[in-house]
């Protein structure tokens, strides 16, 4: 046991004696100037590493500076950054659009939005085009009112939008503010009632 | 790579500011110049070649390849 | 000695340099590169017996030291980018030794920049 002690201990020092006096002659060697911190910066690197490695042995962590070093691979890690950045680009402009649907439903016509997914699929270059977008809405609750006054008044008006699924004026709208074709935009409009179920 | 190459750059640079001048003073400018232009075109082939090996050593030594 | 024909080498120059400063401003600049370039030529195998010894040096220590050569390689760029840097500066271009020397630094992170990451990680697991 004292022995093991022994040998690892004279094993450090010998190490970092040796390391001490490559020190001092990269010290000496190299010129004075802006330049000499950056080496200072990389032998010091160096000194962790050695000062660190017994202890690694002991925990019985086989790690070897040169495979880590060798294995960086500059590319995998600029790829998986940029693909990181893109699903968080991605989450901001749905969440955009999003509050624009919601925004413009709101003020144009009278109902409340309830819910709103889109679906997109990427495209070449990583810009993604808008799949389907299902939105469900309900009926604005003091707007209700006004309504059922005016179906009193104009009989026959057509379509009372109440129980109906969809409403193609908001179709329309939809439409005319996202740019994609009629056959991908989904509306259900649900009474207060039924909130869960989709029937489209 | 010799010690006299610093003297024979030097000599070429004192002739050719001594050529330049007494062009200059004897009314012929363009030929001052033309001479001061050919000089260090000179100089600079050398230069060039010296830095170029001393790029290689340095190469080599450090191990920059 | 060396030393002497060093320092004579230096001396003459400079007298060189500040002669031809008045009259041909470029000669000066290219006397001054040539006798650096002769110097670092006449300083080489010393040199190259002191890199030896610390790459021997490294090799013994019981660690897995493989970059020892990328340290020999920054320091060999700080010393190019000093050079360089330095003659701009003689010849009173100091925005363009200051650009020289921004490749030199960014030049020498990219290298160590896999060591330190390699640390971290290293330093990452130890860490409960």
């Amino acid at each position: 046991m004292v022995s093991i002690i022994k040998e690892f201990l004279s094993d450090w020092i010998r190490n970092l004696v040796i390391l001490l006096i490559i020190i001092s002659m990269v010290d000496i060697v190299m010129s004075k100037g802006k330049m000499k911190r950056y080496v200072n910066f990389v032998v010091g690197l160096l000194i962790i590493f050695t000062i660190i490695n017994p202890f690694l042995n002991l925990f019985k962590i086989n790690m070897s500076l040169e495979k880590e070093v060798s294995n960086f691979d500059y590319d995998r890690f600029y790829r998986e950054s940029l693909a990181e950045q893109d699903m968080q680009i991605r989450k901001i402009y749905l969440n955009n659009i999003s509050n624009e649907i919601k925004k413009l439903i709101e003020e144009k016509t009278q109902y409340v939005v309830d819910n709103i997914e889109i679906k997109t699929s990427p495209d070449k270059e990583n810009i993604f085009t808008i799949e389907e977008i299902f939105i469900s809405l309900k009926e604005g609750e003091e707007i209700q009112n006004s309504k059922i006054k005016v179906d009193k008044i104009t009989i026959g008006n057509g379509v009372t939008p109440v129980y109906a699924k969809s409403d193609p004026e908001v179709n329309k709208l939809l439409q005319e503010f996202l740019q994609i074709e009629e056959i991908k935009i989904h509306v259900s409009i649900f009474n207060e009632g039924d909130k869960h179920g989709r029937v489209n | 790579m010799d010690i006299d190459l610093i003297f024979k750059i030097a000599g070429i640079g004192i002739l050719t500011s001594i050529l330049h001048t007494v062009l200059q003073k004897s009314g012929k400018e363009e030929y001052a110049y033309l001479t001061t232009l050919v000089g260090i075109v000179i100089v600079l082939g050398i230069v060039v070649n010296l830095v170029s090996q001393l790029f290689t050593d340095v190469k080599v030594l450090f191990r920059l390849y | 000695m060396e030393i002497f024909q060093i320092i004579g080498l230096g001396i003459v120059a400079t007298i060189i340099i500040v002669i031809l400063k008045q009259t041909r401003p470029e000669f000066a600049v290219l006397v001054s590169i040539v006798t650096g370039v002769i110097i670092f030529t006449l300083i080489l195998p010393h040199l190259a017996y002191i890199i030896d010894t610390i790459s021997s040096l490294s090799s013994r220590v019981n660690v897995d030291f493989s970059y020892f050569g990328t340290l020999i390689k920054i320091i060999g760029m700080a010393y190019i980018v000093e050079f360089a840097s330095q003659v701009s500066r003689d010849a009173g271009q100091e925005s363009i030794a200051m650009k020289i020397e921004l490749g030199g630094k960014v030049l020498i992170m990219v290298l160590a920049i896999p060591i330190l990451l390699a640390l971290l990680d290293l330093i990452i697991k130890i860490l409960p």
